[in-house]
């Protein structure tokens, strides 16, 4: 006879907390900065970093173990950003993927050598200045470059995340970045040290 | 590979999107075309760029401080249901007192009556069902000496369920509900045991190995589950004031419906064994 209810008293309640904290509590910035992206406003972006912690943790016994935390939470604040702040959403602004296609053509004549161009860009920019790029993206390239390359999602839970097809994050991408390849080499050509006198 | 099919490649490429396969069939048509090979270039570079110039703006102090407060305050809230109560009595006192005379008063009267009018009731369902347990426990550590751990703590049936990764089991909303858990070795298996509650009378328990209980069981497999050990003919063992009749399926599941009923069943059960 080996019975033994202590056994069980482990994962209690302090622990649980803990795991939370554990857990969920590191992304909180990765969270924030997604909470400003969806309201741009530092109060409601506050607001909204409060709801969805307080979710997180009523619901954290519905999280599953070993997921992806991370996910999980950008799930919940999706949803009460949803919920509770559609009314302010702007649709989209609509975007003409000739014009993006037609800038960055211009810079891919101008500067026909990678080599130079990514020079140019790399000496001659800040990093306010691809700071303030990235900002002046449209909304949706915008969401789907920083869930890409800053929060390290896969293009199948962007694409779950933002309910689009996989295709569709792909192009979004594609687009983002030549968009901002075509900012950038703007930025370096109007601080222009060695643009123009590269070739005299 | 031409080159509008290597403009769709060139993104998921840079991300680590593609196959091997896919890898390589663009990376031969990149160092053979220069318009894509440039593309490649500064689509590869501008990712570099975010990624490592792009600074996430930090959570103010003053908004981590009220989260970590909110969650520590909801915590307090959750287990502790009197506080309102007690904030209540500190703003009433007076009036507070005289309620708390009143109902203890009428509690008192209450119980007295019922004494004289009631006559000796019979076992409380929640008595019974504690006894069911007990000697439920008592016959498995007697059946698996080897290592028996068991539960009938409803909190602690919860985490038992959490912390042996079990987060598929969903108890449909019927009747059914989950009183008890434990999970045993027996020789060089882990039999991980579920008590099921119906109704008041029967209790009905799954028994399984681990492993198989983790890959196999979901809700839908429950539900249809519970159907059949609703319908199933057993065979009956038992030990003290409980009977458990058992039902092998196949030779993985086996269930047991526990009933405490008469002392007839249990001697018929006890020859039976014997």
């Amino acid at each position: 006879m080996n019975f033994d209810e202590e056994v069980f008293k482990r994962p209690n309640i302090e622990n649980l907390d803990e795991e939370f904290r554990k857990e969920a509590l590191p992304y909180m910035n990765a969270l924030y900065n997604f909470a400003l992206q969806l309201t741009h406003d530092s109060d409601d972006a506050a607001d909204l970093l409060q709801e969805t912690y307080l979710k997180a943790y009523r619901f954290w016994d519905k999280f599953e173990k070993g997921t992806n935390c991370k996910a999980w939470l950008f799930r919940i604040m999706k949803n009460s950003f949803i919920n509770f702040y559609r009314k302010n959403t702007r649709s989209p602004e609509k975007l003409d993927y000739d014009e993006i296609e037609e800038i960055y053509e211009t810079i891919k004549s101008d500067e026909q050598n990678p080599n130079n161009l990514e020079r140019q860009i790399y000496d001659n920019i800040f990093d306010d200045d691809v700071m303030t790029a990235i900002k002046t993206l449209p909304e949706e390239f915008r969401t789907v470059l920083l869930l890409c390359d800053v929060e390290g999602m896969t293009y199948e839970e962007i694409a779950d995340f933002l309910d689009i097809p996989i295709g569709t994050v792909r192009s979004r991408l594609h687009r983002a970045r030549k968009l901002l390849a075509s900012k950038l080499y703007n930025y370096a050509k109007s601080r222009g040290y060695n643009v123009d006198e590269i070739e005299p | 590979m031409n080159c509008k099919e290597a403009q769709e490649k060139i993104t998921p490429y840079i991300d680590g999107e593609l196959s091997k396969d896919q890898r390589l069939d663009l990376e031969k048509h990149i160092l053979s075309c220069n318009s894509c090979y440039y593309d490649f270039r500064v689509e590869s570079f501008t990712k570099k760029l975010v990624t490592l110039k792009y600074k996430r703006s930090e959570v103010p102090s003053w908004l981590k401080d009220k989260i970590l407060n909110q969650i520590s305050s909801h915590r307090k809230k959750k287990f502790n249901p009197f506080s309102y109560l007690i904030d209540l009595s500190k703003s009433y006192r007076v009036e507070f007192a005289w309620a708390v005379i009143i109902i203890v008063l009428s509690l008192f009267l209450v119980d007295r009556i019922l004494m004289k009018s009631t006559p000796i009731k019979e076992e409380q369902p929640a008595k019974m069902m504690e006894m069911i347990l007990h000697n439920y426990q008592k016959i498995r550590s007697n059946q698996f000496p080897q290592s028996s751990i068991f539960t009938s703590n409803t909190n602690h049936v919860k985490e038992f369920i959490i912390s042996h990764g079990f987060n598929d089991l969903v108890i449909p909303e019927t009747s059914w509900k989950l009183v008890g858990a434990g999970i045993e070795k027996f020789n060089d298996m882990k039999v991980v045991h579920f008590l099921f509650k119906c109704n008041d009378n029967d209790v009905y328990v799954m028994e399984m190995d681990v492993n198989e209980f983790r890959q196999k069981y979901n809700s839908v497999v429950m539900n249809s589950l519970f159907e059949q050990m609703k319908n199933t003919k057993y065979t009956i063992i038992g030990r003290d004031s409980c009977k458990v009749v058992m039902t092998m399926k196949g030779s993985t599941l086996v269930s047991h419906v526990i009933r405490h009923e008469n002392k007839e069943a249990f001697e018929e059960l006890i020859a039976a064994l014997e």
